[in-house]
């Protein structure tokens, strides 16, 4: 992107803008898809009696897409520094577009956080009845 | 492309304007005389009748509430019996939640949005105009059940066991199904226009980050309402099915799980009480910005806050089914969701309430002031009592209590409601010659706010001593007597409130339909749908560097108004608008729009009564209604795709093409949405299949079904699926040129339809012959549901192919008109690729599990 110069500022595609945006917020649904539909299936499947399997499974999950999360936003802000280098109204945008990227990936983190601390609380494959 | 015009201080077009552009512009806008104007389906007319609907069905539903609190005033009422409060409640419910709610926010943004991008209409107007005469003839029809006694009474969620043909025989519960089918229609065709009026029709300089706050909400309602709105969708048909043809999707006697029904509804449901929420907030971040008269705090936060709001109430829908059995570790999974989106919410009301603390000045107190700040307070209670109930052992006590309809009245009344009528009185002015009263604005919100909580503050308590929701009466001895009188007085009072609008707005309500004459800017506010406007929308386009031009551009209202900005005239001599890039909105072509017409008319009123018909079993008439509905859409269709003419100039230097095809084609656009409607269908259905199976996971397909068909017959039908992409891409490729017609094109779009037909074909014959049949278990249901699913798609891939053909042996299809070709095409891509997925699924699942 840096090779862009004063000219030809880097273009954002509407698909780059909607992936990079939803990026955290998708991370998010697939962790609370995988933990949730995981759990239900290893316990359907008959796994109750491992308990500890479920729970470690759980929380390296919430681990993983932490780590993925971290990953996409340092790709984000190094993706931004190069688009301000580049002037003029791009550069607004792009400004706008990482900060807000930023910001959901920051959010999405504390909902994984969230869901995952239910891990240490919960037994698996309980129900309350 | 042209370049953007770099210096905004020097005017695209010359003024004065040269005499009779005006009158050009008026004459092609103007609406058909006399009663003819319901054949209009400019924005502007079918927004108010769209809204007009949808407030009568708020006032119905509203006098529905009143009987039952009439009912619950006292322990052992007599005034009306059990099975019609089960009625009422039902259909108060469901016509608040479908036909007011929802409805409602899509009708603002139709006649909102226009104005806000001073774009001379949305996209797709006729689109509009039938979904709206869809919504109010089957809303209307729905509605009319509760005076034959023929309305529906499980409840606006309408669980089954309860709802299957057992337990609720008659057609009760048919006419619910049918309700919601015209209300997912017109939700998913008002979805279509939003998403692409948002991204395609903004002015020039509108990036998206220039975009109105309300702009924004309404992306994320439209995505929401293509993602959520095809698991109810599903849902809906799999109990229709069950309950006419006995495929036991929900029936646990045959392996079905009436638990299936929670998560499909939920997982719509859920999403739909943001759905609700995110315009009204929209709204308010409209709203406050004026009265505070000082840019919106942290407008970047709040995009954020809709877009985290938007995503994480996916993850909530199980938290309407803590008390179900499900493991304690997944509530805890949706606990943590459900705390989770309180933090965007959060923020936006920090936001505003940070505006309005950095008022200039000091923040104007009007109407429309007082019912954000009720708004504010209300909402913010219910928000606590939802943080409340998302703690599971607190819900396991307050489920199904009145502390839930509590709840969820303040979450909506609150939400919704209040910024509504906020809502009403700040963007009047806007539509009407009159302003709506402030002086009696102020009795309207003293009353309503009073009698709000008056009426649903006592609920809490009645609540919490144990008073279930859904009961006709209660013994008097209970010691709830009087928080209901409570209750029911409040409700009154509430009532008496809108009672004072409805009058204003019978007194002083104008609307001059001939020329739109208005009032212009009474709030001093800052964005475009404050510009002098007309029929045609604004005299011409600005351009936009701002987020508040009509604060930041000097002489923007003059100059528009002038014509001094680009497209100051009906450029090709008939209805068009500008349609730009997605992002950084700058002009790309021109849009020729529809004018008045009566197909689409048609099409909604015979759609409707097919539906109707089928409902209380008059097949013959209703295949009959149905063959006119396709017809009159095929005569709508027709005259889409209108030939290129050439490119005009619209000012400032530019010149724009009339005709686009490809990705770039709003056409394109509106597919690839409609596109992702069936793929969410499909992934509701999928995760439907899968539920069932892990209901019973040991034998798959279940026991005493017949075996699987052999491998070969799914080999031989993904493989006409391939083929038909292949003809597809080919036929793409064999358009002729204009003016001549091709057989080799013509040819491989009926082999590309033909492979689709034999791929579904062969699936259904390859599993009627191995023995299964859907009516034996949940497992021979979910087989031919996915033959339905994609056979229907088939089916309008179709229709659609031969419509392209028609226009090809007619000359109207060819190498550069070809916008009819490319949506039966991309469909037709689309189909293919399901159907081989569900190949994958039916065939490759259950020997994977061995
Ligand atoms: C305007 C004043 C309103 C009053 C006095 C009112 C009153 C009531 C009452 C008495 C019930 C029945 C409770 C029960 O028997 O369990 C109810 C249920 C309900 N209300 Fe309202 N309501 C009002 C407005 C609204 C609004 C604006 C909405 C939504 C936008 C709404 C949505 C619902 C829903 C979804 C139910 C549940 C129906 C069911 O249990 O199936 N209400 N309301
Ligand atoms: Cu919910």
């Amino acid at each position: 992107m840096s090779r862009a110069g004063k000219a030809e500022h880097p273009r954002w595609s509407l698909t780059t803008i909607i992936a990079s945006l939803l990026a955290g917020p998708i991370v998010w649904s697939l962790h609370f898809l995988f933990v949730y539909g995981g759990h239900t299936l290893m316990c359907a499947l008959g796994w109750s009696s491992e308990p500890q399997i479920i729970r470690a499974t759980v929380i390296v999950a919430g681990g993983a897409a932490l780590a993925l999360l971290v990953f996409i936003a340092r790709a984000a802000r190094r993706w931004r520094r190069d688009a301000v280098e580049s002037d003029g109204d791009a550069a607004l945008s792009a400004e706008f577009q990482m900060r807000a990227t930023l910001l959901l990936i920051l959010l999405s983190s504390a909902g994984v956080v969230w869901s995952s601390l239910a891990a240490f609380f919960i037994a698996p494959c309980q129900t309350l009845r | 492309m042209p370049e953007r015009q770099s210096d905004p201080k020097r005017l695209p077009n010359e003024t004065p304007r040269p005499p009779g552009e005006l009158e050009e512009l008026e004459r092609v806008w103007a609406y058909p005389p006399g009663w003819r104007k319901i054949s209009e389906i400019n924005n502007s007319l079918v927004g108010v009748i769209y809204i007009g609907a949808a407030f009568l069905f708020f006032l119905l539903a509203g006098v529905l509430a009143l009987i039952m609190r009439v009912q619950l005033s006292h322990g052992d009422n007599r005034f009306i019996g059990q099975d019609f409060y089960n009625q009422i409640f039902t259909v108060h419910g469901t016509t608040m939640m479908f036909l007011f709610a929802v409805p409602v926010m899509e009708a603002l943004s139709v006649i909102l949005l226009p104005q806000m991008l001073a774009a001379r209409d949305l996209p797709f107007p006729r689109l509009s105009a039938f979904a709206v005469w869809a919504y109010v003839i089957g809303g209307l029809v729905f509605f009319s059940t509760i005076f034959y006694g023929l309305a529906p009474s499980g409840g606006w969620f309408m669980y089954p066991p309860l709802t299957l043909t057992k337990f609720s025989p008659g057609d009760n519960a048919d006419f619910w199904l049918l309700g919601i089918g015209f209300i997912e229609i017109s939700a998913i065709a008002g979805a279509i226009e939003i998403i692409v009026g948002l991204l395609r029709t903004r002015p020039p300089g509108m990036t998206l980050d220039k975009m109105p706050i309300f702009g924004w909400s309404m992306l994320v309602f439209a995505a929401m309402i293509v993602f959520a709105f095809p698991a109810v969708i599903l849902a809906t048909m799999m109990l229709e099915i069950e309950r006419s043809f006995g495929w036991p999707f929900f029936n646990a006697a045959q392996s079905g799980d009436p638990l299936l029904w929670q998560h499909l509804f939920w997982f719509f449901g859920h999403p739909e009480v943001y759905i609700i929420f995110l315009p009204a907030a929209g709204l308010v971040s409209m709203i406050v910005p004026t009265m505070a008269q000082r840019p919106l705090v942290g407008y970047r936060l709040i995009v954020v806050a809709l877009i985290a709001t938007g995503f994480f109430s996916f993850g909530l829908w199980v938290h309407h089914m803590f008390s179900t059995g499900i493991p304690a570790l997944s509530l805890g999974f949706f606990s943590a969701a459900s705390m989770a989106v309180a933090v965007p919410s959060g923020i936006q009301v920090f936001s505003w309430i940070a505006t309005i603390a950095a008022a200039r000045d000091r923040f104007r107190i009007t109407t429309p002031s007082l019912f954000i700040l009720g708004f504010l307070f209300i909402f913010a209670v219910g928000g606590l009592t939802g943080v409340m109930v998302a703690v599971v052992p607190f819900d396991l006590q307050a489920h199904d209590s009145y502390f839930i309809v509590a709840h969820f009245h303040y979450v909506l009344v609150g939400g919704m409601v209040f910024p509504l009528f906020a809502t009403f009185y700040y963007w009047d002015p806007m539509i009407s010659r009159n302003r709506l009263s402030e002086r009696l604005g102020r009795y309207v919100f003293w009353l309503m706010f009073i009698g709000f909580n008056v009426a649903f503050f006592p609920m809490h308590i009645s609540g919490l001593l144990g008073m279930p929701r859904r009961v006709w009466t209660y013994p008097s001895a209970m010691g709830w007597d009087t928080l209901n009188m409570t209750s029911t007085i409040g409700a009154f009072i509430l009532a008496l409130g809108v009672l004072v609008f409805v009058v204003d707005i019978f007194v002083r309500f104008r609307r001059d339909w001939e020329t739109q004459r208005r009032q212009t800017n009474p709030w001093n506010a800052g964005t475009l749908e404050w510009l002098p406007s007309d029929l045609y929308s604004m005299r011409s386009v600005p351009i936009v560097t701002s987020r508040y031009p009509l604060w930041d551009q000097p002489n923007l209202a003059e100059d528009v108004a002038a014509g001094a900005y680009y497209l100051p005239n009906a450029a090709t001599g008939r209805r068009e608008t500008i349609v730009t890039s997605p992002i950084d909105a700058r002009p790309e072509y021109l849009l020729e729009m529809p004018g008045p017409g009566w197909a689409h008319m048609f099409s909604a009123v015979f759609t409707a009564a097919f539906f109707l018909l089928l409902t209380v079993k008059a097949v013959a008439i209703a295949l009959v209604c149905g063959a006119v509905a396709i017809f009159a859409t095929l005569v709508w269709c027709w005259q889409l795709d209108p030939p290129p003419r050439g490119r005009v100039e619209i000012g400032g230097g530019i010149s724009l093409p009339t005709y686009m095809s490809g990705p770039s084609s709003h056409a394109w656009w509106a597919m690839i949405v409609l596109i992702l409607v069936a793929g969410s269908l499909y992934i509701a259905f999928v995760f439907s299949y899968l539920y069932l199976w892990t209901v019973s996971p040991g034998v798959w397909p279940l026991a005493g079904s017949s075996p699987l068909p052999d491998l070969r017959w799914a080999a031989s039908g993904a493989s006409l699926m391939l083929l038909s992409i292949l003809a597809y891409g080919m036929a793409d490729r064999a358009l002729p040129k204009p003016g001549s017609i091709s057989l080799s094109a013509a040819l491989l779009m009926i082999a590309g339809a033909l492979c689709l037909i034999a791929g579904v074909g062969i699936e259904g014959y390859a599993q009627w012959r191995s023995g299964l049949r859907p009516g034996e278990n949940s497992y021979g249901a979910m087989v031919y549901l996915d033959i339905v699913l994609t056979g229907q798609l088939v089916a309008t891939v179709t229709l659609m192919t031969g419509f392209a053909l028609a226009r090809l042996v007619t000359g109207k299809l060819d190498a550069q008109r070809r916008v009819s070709f490319e949506s039966a095409a991309l469909l037709a891509y689309y189909t293919a690729a399901q159907g081989l997925l569900g190949f994958l699924l039916i065939y490759g699942f259950p020997r994977m599990l061995g």
